[in-house]
């Protein structure tokens, strides 16, 4: 484990640009082609459905390559290396479990929402269990877009930081007008078409700077830094021999399988990506692009932690724990230089802007499609797009006040929001495409326990209420999910049930025969499928457990 | 077993399989790993970085086939069976829309 410094700088290596000149000019070039992009997109739209789901056009391979981009987010180059570097190999399990959420987001209800043409899983909810949920969806749709790009508008506010000697608050305000006026001209169709772009600038930027870096670390097999670094793990053993080891218990890792593989289902801008798929087939093709592509970048982005921790140990080097989240620039500071290292940024702002722009376009679809039908207010096509504007000009500036006072890690904010999607939207949504049992009370109830939960348990806003985990996963808001999931499905399948036998309530499970009927591309024929009540005692039963398992003291 | 059953179950199996290959790394490793080195890298580390992602590539490649190949064309037959009432795969299809 590094041994953090009591405060930041003044360290023997170089911290920050010297010469400004051409990784400058790398930005601004590809600033320069993400406008260009978008506005050449922009002829394209034509109403709501371009603006927001990219006219349903997009293939496999530039979607697999956005939606990796969109996933993996400038987290991926600061946050992600600054926890491997601090966590080291249980946040890599941790991490990994995140790759899982596109596959099960396509398995489990992807290619049926798309069927349907949502826009997003509030469509989805409107359709399903009313208006009331939809409107519910929303909300929480809105909030959890928002904390996730308040992690991605902090980070690209330290890059600039690092790029300009700026200050914060400045930075902070600088980047979120770029972003927005980036996010407003290209909706769907421009984002799309630039997060793959996004993709390759960020594969190329971890990828290329790590040959050098493991060529001078001595690695035999630089050439291809996924998995070229092995050579180098006695040598790491020795400096650093708990690098390897699991270190914590085994619900510590069952709690990240929540947060982390359960909560990104529910995230509504991967969603998204799946309904902007020309067809049902080409989504579920996307897959195989993503799982290749995002692969490989992952397995790049561990041999940049590897050799962070490697680079730091070998020299004897100590960082503070606020600096972790700029390894990935100190290290090619230290080994190729101010060019190569501007690329490295222009990779990781490619990162920020992919994620940023797709969370700006979930909480546009958000506010300027479910939230107006499910008011049923009467607005027309092209109000409904200005709307789809002005949200997304809003949401930058909100996320740009919250991010004033930002927490000590950029990835806190973005698990907190995973937390609240795994027991507050997943259950909601693949439920209700599996099942014809759950209904709108249970839905309501579900959302409600399990946003209540994790807000009342981690400590982001109720600090002293805890769930009984200590250290980094209640500093990180995390064992709140051990509770807080089983308890949402619980209250789902229960007052689900109860409500059908409450004769006032008016529950019939046949009037969502239609539906379901449709979104999993059965004909029209008047037979009841998923209508069965055991597979949901099943899953309740098997809450039981889990639930008694969270609330045992850590 | 009907048409929904299955592809219920292919879901369900898809998806428990796909978290069952990721966390192998993780449970091999609290319960007991084989001290085995791939690549020069210990089993767990080397499983989470590209076993697991390439296992997930396979077994989504098996979840497809099946899909595609068994499942979807069972849904064909049952359209034409019914006369293609309803149509359900064209519902929300738009531009270059090749739905199924």
């Amino acid at each position: 484990m590094i041994k953090p410094l009591q405060q930041a700088g003044e360290y023997p290596f170089q911290e920050t640009f010297t010469d400004l000149v051409i990784p400058i000019g790398i930005i601004v070039v590809m600033f320069l082609v993400f406008y260009g992009i978008s506005y050449y997109m922009k002829s394209n739209i034509q109403g709501s459905d371009d603006y927001m789901v990219a006219g349903r056009t997009i293939g496999s391979f530039v979607n697999g390559s956005a939606i990796s981009a969109t996933w993996e987010s400038l987290a991926t180059f600061m946050g992600v290396v600054a926890l491997m570097v601090q966590v080291q190999i249980p946040f890599l399990a941790m991490w990994t479990n995140f790759l899982l959420s596109i596959p099960l987001i396509v398995i489990l209800y992807g290619q049926t929402l798309r069927r349907l043409g949502s826009y997003t899983p509030a469509t989805f909810c409107k359709d399903r269990y009313g208006n009331t949920m939809s409107a519910v969806m929303a909300l929480l749709i809105v909030f959890v877009m928002l904390m996730y790009a308040l992690g991605q508008f902090i980070g690209l506010a330290q890059i600039a930081e690092i790029l300009f000697g700026w200050d914060y608050t400045l930075s902070l305000f600088v980047i979120a007008v770029l972003v927005t006026g980036y996010v407003v001209i290209a909706g769907m169709w421009g984002v799309s078409y630039n997060s793959a772009l996004q993709f390759w600038i960020m594969l190329t930027a971890a990828f290329i700077p790590m040959m050098f870096v493991l060529n001078q670390l001595g690695s035999s097999g630089w050439f291809f830094p996924p998995l070229g670094y092995g050579d180098l793990v006695p040598d790491m053993q020795q400096t650093n021999p708990g690098f390897f080891d699991m270190t914590f218990d085994t619900r510590w890792y069952f709690a990240m399988f929540l947060a982390m593989a359960l909560g990104p289902i529910g995230m509504p801008h991967l969603a998204q990506r799946i309904f902007t798929s020309r067809s049902v087939e080409s989504g579920r093709k996307t897959v195989f692009w993503f799982v290749l592509v995002t692969g490989l970048m992952f397995a790049t982005i561990y041999s940049v932690a590897f050799a962070g921790v490697y680079w730091l140990g070998q020299e004897g080097f100590e960082v503070a724990e606020a600096d972790f989240d700029k390894m990935i620039f100190y290290l090619n500071f230290a080994f190729s230089g101010n060019s190569i290292t501007g690329y490295v940024v222009a990779g990781a702002i490619a990162g920020g802007l992919s994620t940023v722009s797709g969370h700006m376009l979930a909480i546009s679809a958000a506010v300027a499609n479910d939230v107006i039908e499910a008011f049923e207010i009467d607005v027309t096509e092209d109000r409904k797009t200005q709307f789809g504007y002005i949200a997304i000009i809003a949401s930058g500036l909100i996320v740009a006040l919250i991010a004033l006072n930002p927490p000590a890690f950029l990835v806190v904010s973005i698990l907190w929001a995973f937390a609240i999607s795994a027991a507050a939207i997943t259950p909601v949504i693949v439920l209700g495409v599996w099942s014809a049992r759950v209904n709108r009370y249970g839905a309501l109830a579900s959302s409600a326990v399990g946003f209540l939960t994790v807000l009342v348990l981690s400590p982001h806003a109720f600090s002293g209420i805890g769930a009984g985990g200590e250290g980094l996963t209640a500093a990180l808001g995390i064992d709140a999910i051990m509770i807080a999931f089983p308890l949402s499905i619980l209250t789902f399948v229960i007052v689900s049930l109860i409500a059908e036998r409450v004769g006032s309530l008016n529950v019939d499970p046949e009037s969502n025969r239609n539906l379901i009927n449709e979104m999993h591309g059965y004909p029209d024929d008047d037979v009841d499928r998923f209508t069965s009540a055991v597979p949901l005692i099943v899953l309740a039963a098997l809450m039981l457990p889990i639930l008694w398992w969270g609330i045992q003291p850590w | 077993m009907q048409t929904h059953t299955k592809e219920a179950l292919a879901s369900l199996t898809a998806a428990l399989a796909l978290i069952g290959v990721i966390h192998s790394g993780i449970w091999f490793t609290m319960f007991g790993t084989p001290d085995l080195m791939v690549l020069g890298f210990p089993f767990h580390y080397f499983w989470l970085v590209a076993g697991g992602p390439v296992a997930m590539f396979v077994l989504y490649w098996v979840y497809y086939q099946y899909i595609t190949s068994s499942i979807m064309e069972e849904k064909k037959q049952l359209k034409t069976s019914t006369g293609g009432v309803g149509a359900a795969d064209d519902i929300g299809a738009k531009a270059g829309d090749d739905d199924d």
